[in-house]
């Protein structure tokens, strides 16, 4: 095994054995090698969270899984099949799943692609296979949404990028189970760069599911993602991700979808954990009665900033986009709600509807939102709304009135806000999400 | 039976309920009647546990000393507040926040179960089954909040019920409905000590007993003939 790719640090030649290691085409090393340059000679963005802290030759670029690539579960090494087996994976993908694309450090090493689907043309593959089986498609679309131009993170992603996943499905095929990928990190001072790119072809239908879950560790780590979506004429594409990574990660995502006309896009998303979070899913609404959605929910804890939104671009008359981003703080921790809502002179009968609501649990802690609305017709209908509220003492005292101690009463409050978001989720999801607030809300008495 | 033994009430320093005393037995309906600033909620809440209110006395309920549990402590124990301004808890689901209320205080029963209880108890009250489709009081009109306090009551079961006001901002109909209710909640067993404004509720009531409450204190207490005798000539004649 080449040793560059083993030591931290990130130099020409780390990113010549990344490419070598996978036998990738000559194209993709020069999109890398250009990448890598545009990343270096970019300075860090000065808005949203504080990222000074962070140190990129402290982390470790790319780590090969430690065994090839399984199609089969009994085949996996006993530990990482533990691993699994803990994040609830073997039962569901015994009975609900179509396929599962789980990433252990860079690499897929466990795959399942039930064949009815492939019998259907649905491609559902991990980046690297996407390169080399369907070249063509991969390099006409692969940057065009988000080109490493876009920014620092998003340059570093196409320089550095591993695993994710490379979906395509044809016209009017309709997707009816979820398509799953399993996250996770785990090992200190690593990187982790997937990249996925998903293709829904006229009238098609995909829902695409990614949770994240990583175990605590001393170091910092980073996640730099980069997400792009192709959503053809009157096709729709849900993307859920629910995310609880440990508290020292940097958690750094651009996440942006192409819709065209009648098309419907949405974004589910909920973001726990982490050290810092910057993202902000966009919706481009490039095609006539276009439509996005984002619904978005934030926790920040302790020493955590949450700085987290959408972006809505409507090109198009006619199109359509809501945004409910939703955001809890506590101890001390801060959410903040940036935002942003274009609507250019094109898109005349545009509208779109905003609402925050955050939810401050403790005088320590912080919400900010920064929502910026550039219209540039005056035949569109913008709607912003915000809310900061607290748990009242009425709430607690009636919940408590009625046999709740003041914990579960903070858990209720806390679950019924969330509950817009959690009713959005597949229900093995949804009852994850609640546990996850509830082991949050434990210790949030004061 | 629920005893309150010469409660005082303060309110940030305030007075607002002297030394009263009554007590409330099971399965029976008494009417607290007052004018505006009596105390009648105060006594209420403080009953309850609110952390705002000081409360100085004895409390029992069946033979228990209540007054210096915190309010799920008194809930689970049977005690039941019908607030006269309940508030809304976006995003609760109903049904599961009675299925674990119940489990709290100790009973229990399948959601389902719950559903077609809340169901059958929505129709008695004239309520819209889409009740059930949003956050705990959420989106519900003053009058309908009312009727859920009712409805969370009829299925809780508590020992004793405080409704406070569960008749004002209520429409003729909906005032029988409440009354009808309150009534079917004592002959479940439920002692009720019910606050109201109104003659015509406190009538329809068939009380057990009426107490009328002046500037903290009970100045008259009596049955149905007081009821009258308020409806004719006010609070006037009663001094504290």
């Amino acid at each position: 095994m080449n040793k560059t790719i083993k030591t931290t640090g990130l130099t020409h030649q780390t990113v010549v054995s990344i490419s070598r290691h996978k036998s990738e085409p000559k194209w993709m090393l020069q999109r890398r090698l250009q990448a890598l340059k545009l990343f270096q000679a970019r300075a860090l963005p000065t808005w949203g969270a504080d990222l000074s802290q962070l140190d990129f030759s402290q982390f470790r670029y790319y780590r090969p899984a430690p065994t090839k690539p399984q199609t089969r579960w009994q085949d996996l090494p006993p530990k990482i099949r533990t691993t699994f087996e803990k994040l609830g994976l073997p039962q569901a993908e015994q009975e609900a799943l179509a396929g599962i694309k789980a990433q252990y450090d860079s690499e897929i090493i466990y795959s399942s692609l039930k064949q009815r689907l492939a019998r259907k043309g649905v491609v559902f593959v991990s980046m690297e296979e996407g390169v080399q089986q369907y070249p063509q498609l991969v390099r006409q679309y692969f940057g065009r949404l988000v080109p490493p131009q876009d920014n620092k993170f998003a340059a570093l992603n196409t320089a550095v990028w591993s695993g994710g996943s490379f979906i395509y499905v044809p016209p009017k095929v309709k997707v009816a189970i979820p398509l799953q990928a399993y996250f996770r990190i785990n090992s200190p001072h690593f990187g982790q760069f997937e990249r996925t790119l998903i293709i829904a072809d006229e009238g098609s239908f995909l829902h695409y599911i990614e949770g994240c879950t990583a175990p605590t560790y001393s170091s910092a780590s980073l996640h730099a993602a980069v997400v792009e979506i192709f959503v053809k004429p009157r096709a729709r594409v849900r993307y859920t991700t629910i995310q609880n990574w440990s508290t020292n990660v940097y958690n750094l995502v651009t996440k942006r979808a192409w819709v065209e006309e009648e098309a419907v896009m949405e974004w589910v998303d909920g973001n726990l954990g982490s050290k810092v979070t910057m993202k902000y899913p966009c919706c481009i609404l490039a095609g006539p009665k276009a439509h996005g959605e984002m619904l978005s929910l934030a926790l920040a804890s302790h020493q955590q900033h949450q700085d987290t939104g959408a972006k809505m671009i409507h090109l198009a008359p006619q199109t359509s986009s809501q945004i409910v981003a939703k955001s809890i703080a506590k101890d001390g921790g801060r959410t903040s709600y940036r935002g942003l809502v274009k609507i250019a002179p094109r898109a005349e009968g545009a509208r779109s509807q905003i609402s925050c609501d955050a939810l401050i649990l403790d005088p320590q802690s912080r919400s900010d939102t920064y929502p910026l609305n550039q219209i540039e017709t005056a035949k569109a209908i913008v709607e912003h709304e915000a809310t900061v509220s607290q748990i009242s003492q009425d709430q607690l005292f009636y919940l408590t009135s009625r046999g709740f101690d003041e914990m579960r009463a903070r858990a209720l409050i806390v679950a019924g806000f969330i509950q817009p978001l959690v009713k959005q989720l597949p229900l093995e999801y949804a009852v994850e999400l609640n546990r996850l607030i509830e082991l949050e809300m434990e210790g949030a008495v004061g | 039976m629920l005893k309150l033994d010469q409660i005082t009430v303060q309110v940030e320093g305030q007075t607002v309920v002297n030394q009263l005393s009554l007590t409330v037995q099971p399965g029976q309906i008494t009417v607290l009647m007052g004018p505006n600033g009596s105390g009648k909620t105060s006594l209420l809440l403080a009953l309850a546990g609110h952390p705002h209110y000081q409360l100085k006395g004895r409390v029992t309920l069946d033979g228990q000393r209540i007054d210096q549990l915190a309010p799920e402590k008194r809930a689970r124990q049977g005690l039941f507040l019908g607030f006269q301004t309940p508030i809304a808890i976006p995003g609760l689901d109903p049904v599961a926040f009675l299925w674990e209320a119940l489990q709290q205080q100790g009973q229990s029963a399948t959601l389902e179960a719950i559903r077609n209880q809340m169901q059958h108890q929505l129709k008695q009250l004239a309520l819209k089954e889409t009740v059930l489709d949003h956050g705990l009081n959420q989106g519900l009109s003053g009058g309908e909040r009312k009727k859920l306090e009712l409805l969370q009551a009829l299925i809780l079961k508590p020992k004793y019920a405080l409704l406070d006001e569960p008749d004002s901002g209520l429409d003729i109909e909906s005032l029988q409905l409440v009354a009808q209710a309150i009534k079917r909640l004592s002959r479940q067993g439920t002692g009720c000590l019910v606050v109201t404004h109104y003659p015509r509720m406190a009538r329809q009531l068939q009380p057990n007993q009426v107490f009328i409450i002046r500037a903290g204190r009970i100045v008259a207490q009596g049955q149905q003939e007081l009821i009258d005798q308020i409806e004719a000539q006010g609070y006037q004649d009663l001094s504290p």
